[in-house]
């Protein structure tokens, strides 16, 4: 009977359906996709926020219901998730350990690794099940992940709120406060476009670094032969295989460009039938491929042997990125828009007190948007970075709270000299020719005429020489 | 194939301690059994760009 029924067929379609996420059911005739995803680990809200996911009912109708319209049906298994991070809130105490259980928090540890070697101890005599895993969780940086985006600086946000609590973003930042100002420079800001200080970034604002995995596999073949991995031929010209060590795998800390080869691999040539002792290898080196003038850093190599006992050797390459033109840069309100332009601070408009922003954002973006929250986020932030005091950016001020109403965040702006609106005088190297002479005096702005074409411009200061009623350049020199 | 290349050593996962493989050897610590080495930083010297 069991030759005759495949043993693995229902292992294989779960296996199946979990790698891709397709459910089919011929039978019934039912398709849907995205019944299981890959948890995204990019960051740590985003961990949060894709085990939250949910997808809604009608999926066909998406575009009639309206994408971004709230959908009722989603909001009740959201709050179900919210209870379960009040009760964690507290369990966040620094040289804690959670102790998770299902993805339901049992309680916590204070030695991670003893408390885990404890429970495998407790495995192995059987009192817990053989199929229970034990772990301790490691690292991002520790893990292979395929792709890992990591900001170089992360900053604390100067304005909270109560969720950025509840869920630790004031602990684990995710962004960079930056000087922003909102105004319109350029021509290049349009469109929800940044203009950006070039000097801020090599300061180091908005740096990342990428991490990816490469995976090299020694194949193993069906009639006993493998592939081989060499030790390089160091003075053959042009085979890129400078960063290679001895055993033909390149190491970690060296340079990595376009073409370059990882791994010094060979194949056999006959795969298929068994045939004499010698075997005829042909070469297959692994190469790294990439935009080509980037350079990237090997982070880690490590060796390991797959589910099918082959040598994979995998590769953790670092690669750190400074913004350029067309990365797309986003707030907390989800005003997102892309880097327009990169311009010299020198060029960049500054305050009477010589402060210089980050960023420019074009104003055009908030009338339709209507994000109250990023306003207050801007007097709040300002405010905070005057006082020196974390502000707290709901938008309703109760007199229980500690929350600040914008009339208190306003008072604390006029007492360090600032508008009570945190509107401020902005100096810029614009040109104001002869179309902006005619819209002033259109205007009838006469004083800021007088100001710009008089006082601007014609008065200097010499020294003089009062006695011969000469000036002092125009003296002959002794 | 070249004459026998000289053995690299790596460091273990677990245990941390230093093992020199022979190439078709078995991925394996000699002191602890772990199945995960890693290979030691390049002892070339290089220069980055701190751009």
């Amino acid at each position: 009977m069991a030759l005759y029924i495949k043993q693995d067929h229902i292992t294989n379609g779960l296996e199946k359906s979990i790698a891709t996420g397709n459910w089919d059911v011929k039978r019934f005739k039912m398709h849907r996709k995205g019944v299981s995803q890959v948890l995204s680990r990019l960051s740590f809200i985003g961990a949060l926020g894709s085990m939250t996911r949910i997808s809604p009912q009608f999926e066909k109708t998406r575009k009639v219901s309206g994408p971004r319209a709230l959908q009722p049906s989603q909001c009740h298994s959201l709050g179900v998730e919210d209870l379960a991070l009040l009760s964690a809130e507290e369990l966040h105490a620094p040289g804690s350990f959670l102790v998770i259980f299902n993805g339901l928090i049992l309680g916590k540890h204070r030695q991670p690794q003893r408390f885990a070697s404890a429970m495998r101890k407790l495995r192995r005599s059987g009192k817990i099940g053989e199929f229970v895993s034990i772990f301790v969780n490691e690292k991002q940086l520790s893990r292979a992940d395929t792709l890992l985006y990591l900001l170089v600086y992360p900053q604390r946000p100067l304005l909270t709120t109560k969720s950025i609590e509840l869920v630790g973003y004031d602990k684990l930042g995710a962004g960079q406060n930056a000087t922003v100002a909102v105004m319109s420079y350029s021509g290049y800001d349009i469109e929800d476009a940044i203009v950006m200080n070039k000097s801020s970034l090599d300061r180091g604002f908005g740096r990342c670094v990428a991490m990816k995995k490469y995976t090299v596999i020694k194949e193993t073949y069906t009639n006993g032969t493998s592939d081989a991995i060499l030790r390089p031929n160091k003075e053959k010209v042009g085979s890129n295989m400078q960063i290679l060590d001895d055993d033909g795998i390149a190491a970690p800390g060296e340079i990595v460009r376009n073409h370059d080869v990882l791994v010094n691999k060979f194949t056999p040539r006959n795969t298929r039938d068994r045939g004499s002792r010698d075997i005829d290898y042909k070469e297959a080196p692994s190469k790294y491929k990439g935009p080509e003038g980037e350079t990237t850093v090997i982070d880690r190599v490590i060796l390991s042997s797959d589910t099918n006992d082959k040598l994979s050797i995998k590769f953790i390459v670092r690669h750190t990125r400074r913004p350029e033109v067309g990365d797309k840069f986003s707030s907390r309100h989800g005003q997102k828009g892309v880097c327009g332009t990169i311009v010299q601070q020198e060029d960049f408009p500054f305050s009477e007190r010589g402060i210089c922003p980050d960023l420019i954002m074009n104003p055009h973006g908030f009338p339709s948007r209507m994000t109250v929250g990023k306003m207050i986020e801007l007097l709040g932030g300002k405010a905070g970075v005057s006082c020196g005091r974390f502000h707290y950016g709901s938008a309703f001020g109760e007199p229980s709270g500690h929350a600040d109403k914008v009339e208190d965040i306003s008072y604390t702006l006029v007492k360090h000299g600032f508008s009570y609106s945190g509107k401020d005088f902005i100096y810029s190297g614009l040109r104001l020719g002869e179309m902006e002479r005619d819209c002033l005096i259109a205007y009838g702005a006469s004083m800021m005429i007088f100001e710009r074409l008089m006082l601007s411009s014609d008065p200097y200061q010499v020294q003089a020489f009062l006695s011969w009623n000469k000036n002092a350049y125009d003296m002959p020199k002794k | 194939m070249d004459p026998q290349p000289e053995p690299v050593s790596y460091i273990c996962g677990d245990c941390g301690a230093e093992n020199t493989l022979r190439p078709g050897d078995v991925i394996q610590c000699r002191e602890c059994g772990y199945r995960i080495l890693y290979k030691k930083r390049t002892r070339r010297i290089v220069q980055y760009e701190a751009r």
